[in-house]
């Protein structure tokens, strides 16, 4: 069938549509829990959830299937993969979200959060643009999944209205992130001035068939374009000297969509700068590549460096994660097919640790959105010993020791840069893990060798927002323990000083996640094989 | 096939010359004899106690973002209209995806109530 | 001269032409709609001015052009003088593409072509068209806004908001159109009207419906003109306005009710077709003025009929009634479309739609009507909260004036929105 005029003669059928199968599994899924909030009554959203995380298995389900029976081909006329590389980030993404979904209820109850069918919903939109974005083989679809994911991004980050912290987050990462998505969007544009092309694969032989030289010709507007996108890029995920609004937005939003975008943006920005830098333009390699060599030297060293300084756990895993963006970008720098395998393995590997960590500080978190510091840290194995097991696991993952997940990440990264001839970047990165090593272990160290200190109780209930304490509250007294003197009258004579920290009831879906969590960071730590072995067959079709 | 629109902007200009132009007959023609009475702004005789140029009500601009979401869907809808009788069942299929994921954020916002005038 | 140059001239010619012909038709407009609307009301209307008042409109004409031009101290002073114009610009530019005629016949030479009766055959004329017409919007807020008073101000918003929540339904219902004719240039759909020997009113009679109430309320005309509703906003967003640039609001006002007929004709009614007349050289341009002649008469008709329309059933209307009607018809005839059906299948269904919504209206008077009888007294109207009712006190029967037989006397008690 020809449709149009004769330049484009392309009508999508049924495969077109196969192929992204697990993308509308999701976007059915929002669709569901949008009509099944309006059915639902007030007390029991916990049921959207639910929902949702039937769609997100589903949507696992259908990329399962595919990465073992399809094709491989791209669907629509070369706008989306469906190629393992894609279906293996649509898994880690689908990961993420689901555990997000598994610590959100009950959190966002006792955070005071209203509307819970726009934030499950939002939180599969931001999945299903993340989807979309890690998928994507044209520029265009790139920023069409980016802008899907950003804005439902942007209000969940602001999502606690209460809270001038949240709204600030959203605030924040609202202005920020679109005036980087106008960078990212411009570079696009020079690039398809300077190519005349939007497709990936059309720039690619485009690039092999015309000699490039960086001051005559299309040069000049290329660089520029590699320029504006690798700004772009550099800010979606979060690295120095683009950083500074991750700190801030991860510890204003709600902790839940804090786990979720922290390792979802990560993986739907680096697929896309991986197919964007080491695909369509891996040609030009020598031009963009020092340019991004230096931005993740910066962000290792940066992003270790402010991190030592941080006693907020939150803050702590905020800065983590952009020093794990220079470990991931250190694969982009590097560029050969290990390499992506290796940055597959470590957005995995990162997934299941970090949403695992963020998991644990959600459930320690009280209602004000305060008590992830250290010092709330200090002793926790006493009372929560499940707990403080399973952060030393997330913890030790992310400092990349040996028997865990998290080790075989920077393992396949480092080990790839040595082999594709960045010797430096392998060791700036060993190096700067063993600074990681230090603000890892210390909360560790918190948790196990360090008495409980009685800063503040928290209050137990599931009451959804505290009323400020009284200015005639006695100082002396924690402020917590003053806000459950005006909450809860009853309770201030139960609980003696020496009990001093409790952390607020977990959730069953929360244990779950947590549970899941640690049980993929150990297994896959130790038996590595299978899936690092996905990851390189992934990463073989991502060149093509 | 730019060469389709000249005839549109020779129009364009002429119109634009033609509202120029009765724009500035008005300041030509016609008395000018301003009091501080006339010059104020037309309250029924009241005097006015604040200006009115601040906040709008939430309604209108909960309006316009409705607006832009479904006129964006009805402009993407026209080209697949006129491709209709190529695609044949593809275009339907992809018609009835696109009216599912309009209807259902329709039925929503329908639901909480933003189409309803207070 | 070269070809470029002929149909430069030919275009300036032809702009030229348009210009002044809905010039006219606008100036001749107002003195139809008086004495209709007279006419309508058992009054005479204008007919002092020239025979039967031919010369009224050229006397409004002077007198607007000498009125003394008002600028509020606190209106925006270049926003203010500039938003007629806007007005006038946007409904003037939008006529571009509507054919009067087929694409000539004489020649196949550029410049034989273009002096066809229309400025130009855009490949994507009913999106110019759907593009144009929404920019009239900032001309009316942009005026209302700029004009510092609190009327002007409310009433651009309600226009503001009438006009975008009744666009979607019009892009929407002409996209039925479109499945039919397969082009969105506006000769192409007339070309493709006499092919399928049909007229798409036939196929299409739900689009056509809600095209009819969505244009009427995208012209902000009766019973949809809330912008305008002077029981509560004086004047709307014309409250400031004075002299020729009041009148350059009620001439893009006229100049877009042609529009939209023109749309009508052209789209649902074969444009300058007529089961074969058109061959008959000249009929073309008759036809088309009739057709979009019975339009405009349409409008004035429903002006002298109807009462407005409150502001929240408005809203209501565009958006809880018309937009999925019109999402519900474009599914079907996809459908058909798709299918290959013949095009009676989609009129069937649009008549079928309109059938049961034409009973489940009447079932609800039926009902309302058979409560009032029961209770004895009017049923309460389902208002908005934000909507009080003040009782007015039984009026007693006057004597009317002019000799006009009186109404039947007038009911005991009437509400009035406060």
């Amino acid at each position: 069938m020809i449709v149009a005029d004769s330049a484009f003669t392309y009508t999508p059928g049924a495969a077109d549509w196969v192929r992204i199968l697990p993308e509308l599994i999701l976007l059915g899924a929002a669709l569901i829990v949008l009509l099944a909030d309006l059915a639902t009554p007030a007390g029991r959203k916990g049921w959207l959830a639910l929902i949702g995380l039937l769609g997100v298995a589903g949507s696992a389900i259908a990329a399962a299937l595919l990465f073992a029976n399809g094709d491989g081909q791209s669907a629509f006329f070369g706008m989306i993969a469906a190629d393992k590389a894609a279906l293996f980030a649509d898994f880690v993404i689908l990961l993420s979200v689901g555990l997000g979904l598994l610590f959100s209820p009950g959190y966002v109850e006792r955070q005071g959060i209203t509307q819970l069918g726009e934030y499950y919903a939002l939180m599969l939109l931001a999945a299903l643009g993340m989807m979309f974005m890690a998928s994507a083989t044209n520029l265009m679809i790139i920023f069409v999944g980016l802008e899907v994911l950003s804005l439902a991004l942007y209000i969940l980050s602001a999502y606690i209205m209460s809270r001038s912290r949240s709204r600030e987050a959203g605030m924040k990462y609202f202005i920020l992130s679109s005036f980087a998505s106008g960078f990212l969007l411009y570079g696009m544009a020079l690039t398809y001035g300077a190519t005349g092309q939007t497709n990936l694969q059309a720039v690619r032989v485009f690039m092999a068939g015309n000699a490039f030289h960086s001051g005559t010709g299309f040069g000049p507007l290329l660089i520029a374009g590699l320029a504006l996108m690798a700004v772009g890029f550099c800010f979606k995920v979060s690295a120095v000297p683009f950083q500074a609004w991750t700190p801030d937005v991860y510890v204003g939003a709600p902790t839940s969509v804090t786990a979720f975008m922290s390792v979802g943006t990560k993986v739907a920005a680096f697929l896309a700068l991986a197919r964007v830098f080491d695909v369509a333009l891996l040609s030009v390699h020598a031009t963009w590549m020092p340019v991004l060599w230096a931005v993740a030297v910066l962000t290792m060293i940066g992003g270790n460096i402010m991190a030592v300084t941080q006693r907020d756990v939150k803050r702590m895993l905020a800065y983590s994660s952009i020093a794990n963006a220079g470990y991931m970008l250190i694969a982009v720098v590097t560029g050969t097919q290990d390499a992506l395998a290796a940055l597959l393995i470590y957005l995995a590997a990162y997934a299941a640790m970090n949403l695992g960590a963020f998991g644990v500080a959600l459930a320690v978190e009280r209602s004000d959105g305060t008590g992830a510091t250290l010092d709330d840290f200090a002793g926790l194995a006493r009372h929560r010993p499940a707990l403080s097991a399973a952060m030393s696991i997330f913890l030790l993952s992310l400092a990349g020791v040996p028997p865990l997940v998290g080790f075989w990440g920077k393992f396949y990264v480092f080990q790839a840069a040595i082999i594709g001839g960045h010797l430096e970047l392998a060791i700036i990165g060993v190096l700067t893990s063993v600074i990681g090593m230090f603000y890892y272990l210390r909360v560790v160290w918190a948790m196990y060798f360090q008495e409980p200190r009685a800063v503040g109780i928290p209050a137990v209930s599931t009451l959804s927002v505290e009323p400020p304490a009284p200015a005639a509250a006695p100082a002396s007294a924690s402020g917590g323990g003053a806000a459950v003197l005006v909450a809860e009258p009853a309770v201030v004579a139960a609980p003696a000083p020496q009990e001093a920290y409790q952390p607020p009831v977990l959730a069953p879906g929360a244990w779950l996640g947590l549970a899941f969590a640690v049980a993929l960071t150990v297994v896959l730590g130790i038996l590595p094989s299978g899936f690092v072995d996905l990851a390189i067959q992934a990463a073989h079709t991502i060149l093509r | 096939m730019v060469a389709e629109y000249v005839p549109v902007l020779i129009l364009m200009g002429l119109v634009f010359a033609f509202t120029v132009a009765a724009v500035l007959v008005t300041f030509v023609f016609g008395p000018k004899k301003p009091t501080p009475e006339k010059l104020a702004p037309y309250e029924c005789g009241i005097q006015e106690i604040e200006a009115p140029q601040q906040r709008f009500p939430v309604k209108y601009l909960v309006t316009g973002m409705l607006f832009i979401i479904f006129d964006v869907e009805a402009a993407s809808l026209i080209p697949l209209s006129i491709l209709m009788r190529q695609l044949k069942m593809t275009g339907f299929v992809e018609l009835i995806v696109f009216a599912v994921v309009l209807t259902v954020p329709f039925v929503y916002v329908w639901r909480k109530g933003a189409f309803t005038w207070e | 001269m070269s070809d470029v140059a002929w149909i430069v001239v030919a275009a300036v010619v032809k702009s030229a032409i348009a210009i002044g012909a809905l010039l006219t038709i606008f100036a001749y407009m107002t003195l139809v709609e008086r004495r209709v609307i007279a006419r309508f009301q058992r009054r005479v209307g204008p007919n002092r001015a020239g025979p039967l008042g031919l010369l009224q409109p050229l006397a409004d004409g002077m007198k607007m052009a000498f009125k003394e031009q008002i600028i509020p101290t606190k209106a925006r002073r270049l926003i203010f003088v500039l938003s007629p114009a806007i007005s006038v610009f946007v409904a003037l530019i939008a006529f571009a593409v509507v054919p009067l005629g087929n694409t000539t016949t004489w020649g196949t030479s550029p410049v034989a072509i273009a002096w066809a009766p229309f400025i130009a055959d855009l490949n994507v004329g009913v999106l110019y068209m759907l593009a144009i017409s929404s920019l009239a919007v900032y001309g009316i807020v942009l005026g209302g806004w700029s004009s510092g008073n609190h009327y002007s101000l409310l009433g651009a918003l309600r226009s503001a908001a009438q006009m975008v929540s009744y666009e979607v339904s019009i892009g929407l219902a002409l996209a039925g159109v479109l499945m039919l004719s397969g082009t969105l240039s506006m000769v192409g759909i007339v070309h493709a009207q006499v092919a399928q020997g049909i007229w798409f009113i036939l196929a299409q009679p739900l689009a056509f419906v809600l095209y009819a109430i969505a244009a009427t309320a995208e012209v902000n005309r009766a019973p949809f003109d809330l912008p305008e509703a002077e029981q509560e906003l004086v004047a709307g967003y014309l409250t400031e306005f004075s002299g020729l640039r009041w009148s350059l609001y009620q001439m893009a006002e006229y100049i877009n009710m042609i529009t939209v007929s023109s749309i009508a004709a052209t789209l649902f009614f074969g444009g300058w077709t007529l089961g074969g007349l058109e061959g008959i050289p000249g009929m073309p341009f008759v036809w088309y003025t009739i057709k979009v002649a019975i339009f405009l008469f349409i409008f004035i008709w429903v002006r002298a009929t109807l009462p407005r329309i409150r502001y929240d059933q408005l809203m209501k209307v565009g958006w809880q009634a018309l937009l999925p009607l019109s999402i519900i018809n474009l599914v079907f005839t996809g459908l058909a479309v798709a299918l290959g059906w013949p095009w009676w299948a989609s009129g069937l269904f649009g008549l079928g739609v309109l059938l049961i919504v034409a009973v489940v209206l009447y079932n609800r008077l039926r009902l309302r009507q058979a409560m009032e009888r029961q209770s004895g007294e009017a049923v309460p109207l389902a208002l908005p909260s934000s909507v009080r009712l003040v009782r007015i006190a039984p009026a007693t029967a006057s004597e009317s004036g002019d000799g006009v037989v009186a109404a039947p006397a007038a009911p005991a008690e009437s509400v009035t929105t406060s």
